[in-house]
C-alpha cells in the first residue's frame, strides 16, 4: 500500500515537472474528470459521444501499427518493448513480442505492406534466439532474465506459428513444437499448469495457451497437443467456472484473485471460445458465451467496462484498455460465429471508446503517438503511466476484426 | 360520449411528458375515436434533480386537482401533427381532441418516478394508464391493480429495447407491434395484443420514414385494443423467454445505421 502510494506520487510529481508527460496526464485529467459525464441510452461512453467514421478508424489503426513498429525500433534486439512515461522504454517483452507477430503479419498482408510483415518475421527470428534449452520462453522483459513461464510460452507459439505460415520455414515450426513439447511435459495430471505458472499458481487464463496448442495440433497432427489442451480446458470449465459465468483463479496476482482484471478474464474467455471453435465443441463455446454475455450486458447498460469484476460480476476500478479491446475482439468473434448483430454493435461502440482513448489530440512524440495506455485514465491501477505494447496490439486486432465484420455484413447485404 | 371504461367503472389515464408529444396525441385521438375518454392525464416533468425537497414541493402542489390548460390556451398553441407531417391531418379528430383537452383533468406530477407521481397514481388508483413516460421504476409499478400499458414496435420477445424498427429492418424481418403491460424488466411484461404493421404499398424511403409510419400505426391501435380489453374480449398473455440478455437490443451504431440507410435507399431505387 505504502509502496504503491509512493510510486503514484513519484509518477504524478515527475509527470507534472516534465512538459511532454504533463500534457498526457493533464489531457487524461481533463477527459476523465473535468469533461462532462454522459448518461442515457444513446450515449456511446460516459466520457465522449464521439463516434468515429471509417476513415478515422483506419487512421487510428495505422497510427497504432506505426507505434508498434516504433516499439520495435527502440529495442536493441528485434522484440517489442513498452513505453513508460516515467522511465522510457523497457527492454523487449518476450511473451507479447510473440503475439504481436500475427497482428503485424495480418495488417501487413491486408495493406500490402511487405515492410511490416518483414518486421514481424524479424521478431520471430529473435524469439528463436531467446528460446530456453527446455523449449520454454521466459517471463516478462528480456533484461529481467526470468525462468520459463507457461502462459508466456504459449503466446510465443502463436507468433512462431504465424511466422511459419507466412514463410513456410521449418525452423519456426520446430521452435513452436519444441515449446509445445515442453508445455505438455510439465502439465499436472488434473489438467492445470502449476509448475512454471506465473507465481506458481494454476490459472484459468491458460485457456489462451490451449488455443495455440490446438493450432499446432492442426498443423502437425501430434495428438499430444490436443490431449494436453483438452485436459486443461476441461479443468477450467468443470472446476473453475461458477454458474454465473465468472471464473475462479483468473487474476494474475494472488492477493486480488477474488476480483480478476478484465485483461485476464478476456484471455480466459477468448481461449475457451477459440478452442471451442477449433474443436467444434459446444461445451467450451457455451462457457465462453456465458461470461461474454454478462460483460456484454454490463457494457450496454453502463457504457463502459470496469477494470476488475468480482464473483458477482460487480465492477471496480478504471477501465483497463487492453481488456476492453480484448472483449471487443470476443464480441466480434461471437458475431462471426452466431451472426447476432448485437455483438458487432457492442464491439463497434467499444472501439469508439478505444479510439477516443487513443485520440489524445496532442502533438505527441513517436514514443506515445498512436499508443494505447494500460488504463484510462492513465493513472488507473493497471499499468499506471505506461503504454504497454499489448494494449496497442489488442487495439490493432480489434480494429482489424471490425473491418472483417463489416466486409461480412456488406457481402451478406 | 359514453365511454366504455366509465360504463364499466374502470378508470383510465394517459401519461406523457408533453401535451404536444406526437404519440401522446395519436393515442389520445385513438382512444377518443373508440369511445374512451381518459379520466385524467398525467403530465410528467423532465430535467428535475431527484432531490427529496423538490419531490415534497411537487407533492404539495399535486394534492389538489390542477387543471392547467384552458381551451383558449390550447387553441393558441402551435399544434404538432401527430404523424410528424407524414400523412394528412385528421381535422375531425383534432377538434374532438381539443374539445376533450379543454375539460380534461391534467395533473402536473413532477418526475415520472418521483414521490409525487407515485403518490398521485396510488390515490387515483386507475385500472389502466397508457404510458408515454419512458422507463418506470419498481416503486411506480408496485401497485398490482394498476396496469401500465406500453406500445412497442416489435413482436415481443423479439427486439426488446432500443431501435427495434432499425433492427427488424436490418434483419429484413416483418415489423410488428406489441401492446404490453410494463414490468420491472424492460419490454418483458405480459402481452395484450400483437399485430403486423404492413408497409406494403407505402413509400418509405429511409429509416426516419419507417419510424414515423410504424410508430403512428402502432399508437393508433391503442384505442381499439384498450376497448377490447375493457370489454373483456382479450386478456394478457405472459411472454416466453424472460431475462435472456441477447433479446435486449441497444442503440444501433451510426456506422450500421448508415449501412441500413444505404440498403433502404438501394431497395427503393
Amino acid at each position: 500500500m505504502i509502496k504503491s502510494l509512493l510510486r503514484y506520487s513519484r509518477n504524478f510529481s515527475t509527470s507534472l515537472l516534465l512538459t511532454r508527460q504533463r500534457n498526457i496526464v493533464a489531457n487524461d485529467f481533463y477527459r476523465s474528470l473535468l469533461g462532462p459525464r454522459r448518461k442515457g441510452n444513446a450515449v456511446i461512453n460516459p466520457w465522449s459521444d464521439k463516434t468515429y467514421n471509417e476513415a478515422e478508424r483506419a487512421a487510428g489503426l495505422a497510427k497504432a501499427v506505426d507505434w508498434l513498429l516504433e516499439a520495435q525500433k527502440a529495442m536493441k534486439d528485434d522484440g517489442f518493448g513498452s513505453y513508460r512515461i516515467i522511465g522510457g522504454w523497457t527492454s523487449s517483452y518476450v511473451e507479447t513480442s510473440g503475439y504481436i507477430i500475427p497482428s503485424l503479419i495480418r495488417y501487413g498482408t491486408e495493406e500490402k505492406r511487405q515492410d511490416i510483415t518483414d518486421r514481424a518475421i524479424l521478431a520471430s527470428e529473435w524469439l528463436l534466439t531467446v528460446q530456453k534449452p527446455s523449449g520454454g520462453f521466459q517471463g516478462e522483459c528480456i533484461d529481467d532474465n526470468r525462468a520459463e513461464v507457461v502462459f508466456n510460452t504459449g503466446q510465443v507459439i502463436r507468433g512462431l506459428i504465424s511466422a511459419y505460415q507466412q514463410t513456410n520455414e521449418k525452423r519456426f515450426l520446430d521452435g513452436a513444437c519444441k515449446a509445445a513439447d515442453w508445455l505438455c511435459s510439465i502439465q499436472e495430471s488434473d489438467g492445470c499448469w502449476k509448475k512454471n505458472a506465473f507465481m506458481n499458481v494454476p490459472r484459468v487464463y491458460d485457456s489462451y495457451v490451449d488455443a495455440p496448442l490446438l493450432l499446432l495440433h492442426r498443423i502437425t497432427g501430434n495428438p499430444l497437443y490436443k490431449e494436453t489442451a483438452l485436459r486443461n480446458l476441461l479443468w477450467i470449465i468443470e472446476k473453475k467456472q461458477n454458474p454465473n459465468g465468472w471464473f475462479e483463479d483468473c487474476d494474475n496476482t494472488i492477493r486480488r484473485n477474488s476480483k480478476p482484471i478484465l485483461h485476464t478474464l478476456s484471455y480466459t474467455i477468448d481461449g475457451l471460445l477459440e478452442c471451442g471453435q477449433l474443436l467444434n465443441d459446444q461445451r467450451f463455446i457455451a462457457s465462453a458465451v456465458k461470461a461474454a454475455d454478462v460483460l456484454f450486458e454490463r457494457f450496454n447498460k453502463n457504457k463502459f467496462l470496469n477494470g476488475r469484476y468480482d464473483r458477482n460480476w460487480k465492477g471496480s476500478e478504471y477501465p483497463i484498455v487492453t481488456g476492453c479491446a480484448q472483449i471487443a475482439i470476443i464480441w466480434f468473434q461471437l458475431f462471426k460465429h452466431t451472426g447476432n448483430i448485437q455483438y458487432f454493435n457492442a464491439g463497434l461502440k467499444m472501439n469508439d471508446f478505444l479510439l477516443y482513448v487513443q485520440d489524445r489530440g496532442l502533438n505527441e512524440q513517436p514514443e506515445t503517438r498512436g499508443a494505447m495506455p494500460g488504463s484510462f485514465p492513465i493513472w488507473g491501477k493497471y499499468e499506471p503511466f505506461n503504454f504497454p505494447n499489448w494494449a496497442t496490439k489488442y487495439f490493432v486486432d480489434s480494429l482489424l476484426l471490425e473491418k472483417e465484420c463489416f466486409q461480412l455484413t456488406d457481402r451478406k447485404a | 360520449m359514453l365511454s366504455a371504461n366509465r360504463s364499466q367503472g374502470m378508470k383510465t389515464g394517459l401519461s406523457t411528458y408533453s401535451l404536444q408529444d406526437t404519440y401522446f396525441l395519436i393515442q389520445l385521438d385513438s382512444l377518443l375515436q373508440n369511445g374512451i375518454r381518459p379520466d385524467f392525464i398525467l403530465l410528467h416533468e423532465v430535467g428535475l434533480n431527484h432531490r427529496p425537497g423538490k419531490y415534497l414541493r411537487f407533492l404539495k402542489k399535486t394534492i389538489r386537482q390542477q387543471r392547467i390548460h384552458s381551451l383558449s390556451h390550447l387553441l393558441s398553441r402551435k399544434q404538432t401533427q401527430p404523424d410528424g407531417g407524414h400523412l394528412k391531418p385528421d381535422e375531425a379528430a383534432a377538434q374532438k381532441r381539443e374539445a376533450f383537452l379543454s375539460e380534461a383533468i391534467i395533473y402536473k406530477t413532477g418526475p415520472v418516478n418521483g414521490v409525487a407521481a407515485i403518490s398521485l397514481i396510488r390515490s387515483l388508483s386507475p385500472a389502466v394508464i397508457v404510458s408515454n413516460s419512458g422507463i418506470l421504476k419498481a416503486e411506480v409499478l408496485a401497485s398490482p391493480d394498476i396496469i401500465f400499458l406500453n406500445v412497442h414496435a416489435s413482436r415481443l420477445p423479439e427486439y426488446r429495447g432500443m431501435n427495434n424498427i432499425e433492427w427488424a429492418l436490418w434483419d429484413q424481418k416483418e415489423i410488428w407491434v406489441s401492446i404490453h403491460r410494463i414490468s420491472r424488466e424492460i419490454d418483458e411484461g405480459d402481452i395484450l395484443w400483437q399485430e403486423k404493421i404492413s408497409t406494403d404499398n407505402v413509400s418509405l424511403p429511409d429509416i426516419e420514414a419507417y419510424r414515423s409510419y410504424v410508430f403512428r400505426q402502432s399508437h393508433l391501435l391503442t384505442g381499439k385494443i384498450l376497448k377490447k380489453y375493457l370489454n373483456a374480449e382479450i386478456a394478457f398473455v405472459p411472454q416466453l423467454h424472460k431475462g435472456e440478455p441477447l433479446l435486449q437490443y441497444y442503440t444501433m451504431h451510426p456506422l450500421l445505421k448508415a449501412r441500413l440507410e444505404a440498403r433502404l435507399q438501394k431497395g427503393n431505387s
